[in-house]
């Protein structure tokens, strides 16, 4: 991964004297990795941490799930402007997913972690790694993450409608249950995931502005 | 309050303890867990899993996670399986298959918080290495885990300030998400940037992430420690293979 | 050993250059002192000398050229600067990357790829000379602000750079801490380093250092020798914007007892409750399985600013917690002879932090004074000299600017306890007393006013009384907890 050669990022022409003078970078420098690490920290934080409020009850939760979706919009396309080369965001989905790993997530939620990173990766190479539409699109498309914990539901379903809570309400329910709670549910969650990954990336690139462009920081 | 008011309540007095584990059997074990747990037919291996989380938390004297570890698994079990068994409703019907799955996803986590409490930046980054992990993956999960109190006391502190300023409230929350949403990770991300910096410098300045092949003054080894826990796991796998199931 | 000519430097997003034209040389073991007023470009100077600029402030813009120890900073990487160069910054707390000081002082020679056999010796040879006044088995982030400084140095130098940057290695030390740094330079010295320091105190090192450049806007004003320099009064010092020596402030004890408390002011008198300002009564606060704070009593008068001090692990910012009501404890906090419950202090507490990027959250100056009370903003404004910064970004201000705006949001919130946490910390010294006056004018508000500092030339001038906290299990010992080399009972566990 290390020597992957970089995209080659056109010249803008409108970009800074300085920024088009940069050397261009073959490998990940340091300071590249430590951008994605603290960048990494501060998404798995801020995703975790509204999520989190949402623990009180599952009304709340129906607030906060999406919310933290749209809330990682502010972290990842603070990130993106940061990226100067091919294989960041990859890299960046790449160490999320191992977190996800070491905090609970089933094994099946890293790899579509990675997916999903892939996704944005293409999403931001099809803009040259310089189109602000390409990055609102990059984190739609790495949102959808957050699929991954809910796979093992649709894997083993069997034995999660064997629960005893479940199996308590009868046959009858069950069977209604699983009717309802179909694949299209599923279909439905990635989309509304997908819409909310999309309206992350806006307010990220809203606060973009707002905020990290006016104090230096963007 | 700040960094050092967080240094100060959370450090422990001494420098981590090693159990003497090498990080590689730590992560081994965070992907068996893992593999076992979250599979098809997983929850026979969770009450394993939780042993394993439990007596990992024990072995390093991790008092507070051992108890809550303990405490949320009852609480889910109590919920998941209890409950439903004498008051039968579409509500608890679903709060049981959400337990069926958390319950999987704390055992699982517990024995990945072993792997973060208990491993340097350091140590983890040379036992990558000797994985022949590539140098952007083992150096980047290196020093996210040295990122990750920073940022951890950045957002108690900045929650702390939403408090004094009365941003912090549900009610608030209800009724501006967004706003308080940003008004959250903004001071958070800009804090955590400028606490970053003077560590990224010193670590970089110091070789750290560049090309060279490190040496390590402690290399990972393979000693006793890791034997035990080894035959321990999997003593607990085949106790889950082959005693009777409580939880299916 | 170190070359700069004709380097010009202007920071991103800086309108003006921060260095302009710079000629300096250092010969091979000179130990040379960089001086000047806040913004002179002092610390500037040392980042272009270890090449974080202009590897790690990419976008700006450079010309001129840097030579360290036969490198080109611009052309090679910072990893290839860092074998030649040892960098302390001013914080030691905040670049450290490991957790004890065996760890940090390998950390460079592994990635540095030593051998090791090479690295084993040399830590060894570390270790034993910090051995005597660093518990090396305790936590770095645990250790005093001297003995951080120490481990850093020991860390920075492990490796055998030839150089050794240092940038401001005295703020925030008491002055027996100073006197220890003194020590640890000299011996870098005599071993023939070259060193360079950025300092704004200038006394602690003469006998030390061989060239004082003194820096002005970027470019050098005067430089002095050894001799012209030792030639001089502190008056002449002061007359450059240069402070001599750290001052010793003489502070009368709050009145307060408990077992946290150092120098009990009511040994054997009776307390002379002063119910007017802000009373602590039977405080006690438990975390993590042991008592962080320990108070049977203390008082804090309004209108007076009482400096809270203390080793680290002393219960510093858990005093400031529960005072602002962001921590639970027992016993109970009254104002003005009232019981304030926890929820109620946090309305009426503020804390001035550290870090006050924590503690912005709007995008614009006149918003985040608008947004913190329906006190009079207009005149916080202008009372902190912040009107012609009215619509500028609060993250896009300077450090020192971005305090008083916290500062402002405090008094426009008519906040009637107000703690300051190391406000002195991340500000040039420069700007100390325009600190100390805003610590002052709280205060002469009728606030009551904690101010957590180990900063003895701010304490000299911003603090009235002294509350000494150390840890409440630590048995009835009292010695010394600030910043010291540590006695006896502090180098065993």
């Amino acid at each position: 991964m290390s020597d992957r050669p970089v995209a080659a990022p056109p010249e803008n022409t409108s970009a800074e004297p300085s920024t088009a003078a940069a050397p261009r970078r073959t490998r990940f420098s340091a300071r590249d990795l430590l951008n994605v690490a603290l960048f990494a920290v501060l998404y798995f934080v801020i995703v975790f941490a509204i999520a989190m409020l949402g623990i009180v009850s599952p009304l709340v939760m129906l607030l906060t799930l999406p919310l933290s979706v749209i809330a990682a919009g502010i972290p990842y396309m603070l990130f993106l402007t940061r990226v100067r080369h091919a294989g960041m965001a990859a890299l960046f989905g790449l160490v999320i997913g191992l977190l996800f790993l070491v905090t609970g997530h089933p094994w099946i939620s890293t790899l579509v972690t990675v997916a999903a990173a892939l996704a944005a990766e293409a999403a931001l190479r099809l803009g040259r790694y310089r189109s602000r539409w390409a990055a609102i699109w990059a984190h739609a498309l790495f949102s959808l993450w957050f699929i991954g914990p809910m796979v093992p539901l649709l894997l083993d379903r069997a034995a999660y409608l064997d629960s005893p809570g479940m199996r308590a309400m009868g046959p009858e329910y069950v069977e209604a249950f699983d009717r309802t709670v179909s694949v299209t549910v599923l279909w439905a969650y990635s989309g509304s995931t997908l819409v909310c990954g999309l309206l992350g990336g806006l307010l990220g690139a809203f606060l973009l502005k707002k905020h990290f462009t006016k104090a230096g920081l963007a | 309050m700040s960094a050092p008011a967080l240094a100060e309540v959370a450090a422990p007095a001494t420098a981590v303890r090693s159990p003497g584990l090498d990080p590689r059997t730590k992560a081994l074990l965070v992907i068996a867990a893992s593999a076992a747990v979250m599979g098809p037919g997983g929850l026979r291996f969770v009450p394993a899993a939780l042993a394993l989380a439990v007596g990992l938390a024990l072995w390093e004297r991790a008092w507070a996670r051992a108890a809550s570890l303990t405490a949320a698994a009852a609480a889910m079990w109590a919920v998941g399986w209890l409950l439903p068994e004498w008051w039968a409703n579409p509500v608890t019907a679903v709060a049981s298959l959400a337990c069926a799955y958390l319950i999987r996803f704390t055992a699982a986590a517990g024995v990945g918080m072993h792997l973060i409490a208990t491993t340097t930046p350091t140590a983890l980054g040379f036992a990558l290495r000797a994985w022949n992990t590539p140098r952007p993956v083992a150096v980047t999960l290196a020093v996210m885990l040295r990122f990750f109190p920073v940022v951890a006391a950045e957002a108690a502190a900045v929650l702390d300030a939403m408090r004094l300023r009365g941003l912090a409230g549900v009610g608030g929350f209800l009724r501006h998400p967004l706003l308080s949403v940003e008004r959250f990770t903004v001071p958070l991300i800009a804090a955590s940037l400028r606490a970053s910096e003077d560590l990224s410098a010193a670590a970089v300045l110091r070789g750290f992430g560049s090309p060279r092949t490190p040496t390590a003054l402690h290399p990972p080894r393979f000693g006793p420690a890791d034997a035990v826990l080894v035959l321990g796991t999997a003593a607990l796998a085949a106790a889950a293979l082959l005693l009777p199931q409580p939880l299916t | 050993m170190i070359e700069l000519e004709g380097v010009s430097w202007t920071y991103p997003h800086a309108a003006q250059p921060s260095l302009r034209n710079l000629d300096l040389h250092i010969r091979p073991g000179e130990f040379v002192v960089l001086c000047g007023a806040s913004g002179s470009g002092k610390s500037t100077a040392l980042r272009l000398m270890n090449g974080l600029i202009p590897h790690f402030h990419e976008d700006g813009t450079l010309s001129g050229t840097v030579r360290v120890a036969g490198l080109t900073t611009a052309e090679a990487r910072l990893d290839e600067l860092g074998a030649v160069t040892g960098t302390v910054l001013q914080h030691p707390r905040r670049q450290f990357f490991t957790d004890t000081a065996e760890a940090e002082v390998a950390f460079a020679m592994e990635q540095f790829g030593f051998p090791p056999g090479d690295i084993r010796a040399r830590v060894d040879g570390a270790l034993s000379a910090l051995s005597a006044w660093v518990p090396l088995d305790q936590s770095l982030q645990r250790l005093s602000g001297g003995q951080q400084q120490q481990v850093a140095i020991a860390a920075a130098t492990a490796h055998g750079p030839r150089v050794l940057l240092l940038d401001e290695p005295s703020a925030n030390l008491s002055a027996d801490a100073v006197d220890r740094l003194r020590a640890v330079l000299g011996e870098l010295r005599a071993r023939g380093t070259t060193v360079v320091v950025a300092e704004h105190r200038l006394r602690y090192l003469q006998h030390l250092a061989d060239r004082i450049v003194v820096m002005r806007e970027g470019a050098i004003d005067t430089e002095w020798t050894a001799a012209e320099f030792n030639a001089l009064t502190d008056e002449a010092l002061a007359r450059e914007g240069l402070r001599g020596r750290v001052a010793v402030p003489v502070l009368k004890p709050a009145a307060a007892e408990g077992a946290s408390v150092v120098d009990s002011a009511l040994d054997g008198a009776p307390a002379q409750t002063d119910s007017s300002g802000l009373e602590l009564v039977g405080v006690k606060c438990r975390l993590g399985g042991r008592t962080v704070l320990d108070l049977d009593y203390a008082s804090f008068a309004a209108g007076a600013v009482t400096a809270v001090s203390g080793a680290n692990g002393a219960g510093k910012s858990t005093l400031a917690r529960i005072v602002a009501g962001l921590q639970r404890s027992t016993g109970q906090v009254r104002l003005g002879g009232k019981p304030l419950p926890r929820r109620a202090r946090q309305r009426t507490a503020a804390i001035v932090m550290q870090d006050v990027q924590r503690q912005l959250f709007t995008d614009s100056v006149r918003a985040e004074i608008d947004a913190a009370g329906d006190g009079d903003g207009e005149a916080a404004m202008s009372d902190l000299d912040l009107a012609q910064l009215a619509d500028r970004h609060p993250l896009s201000l300077s450090g020192g600017q971005q305090q008083r705006l916290v500062i402002a949001t405090v008094r426009a919130a008519a906040r009637r306890v107000v703690i300051f946490d190391e406000p002195s910390s991340g500000v040039d010294r420069r700007h100390l007393r325009s600190i100390a006056d805003q610590i002052r004018r709280t205060a002469a508000d009728g606030a009551v006013v904690l101010l957590i500092s180990h900063d003895d030339d701010l304490l000299d001038l911003a603090a009235d009384r002294r509350l000494t906290l150390r840890r409440p299990d630590r048995g009835p010992t009292n010695s010394d907890p600030t910043n010291s080399a540590p006695t006896n009972r502090d180098r065993t566990p």
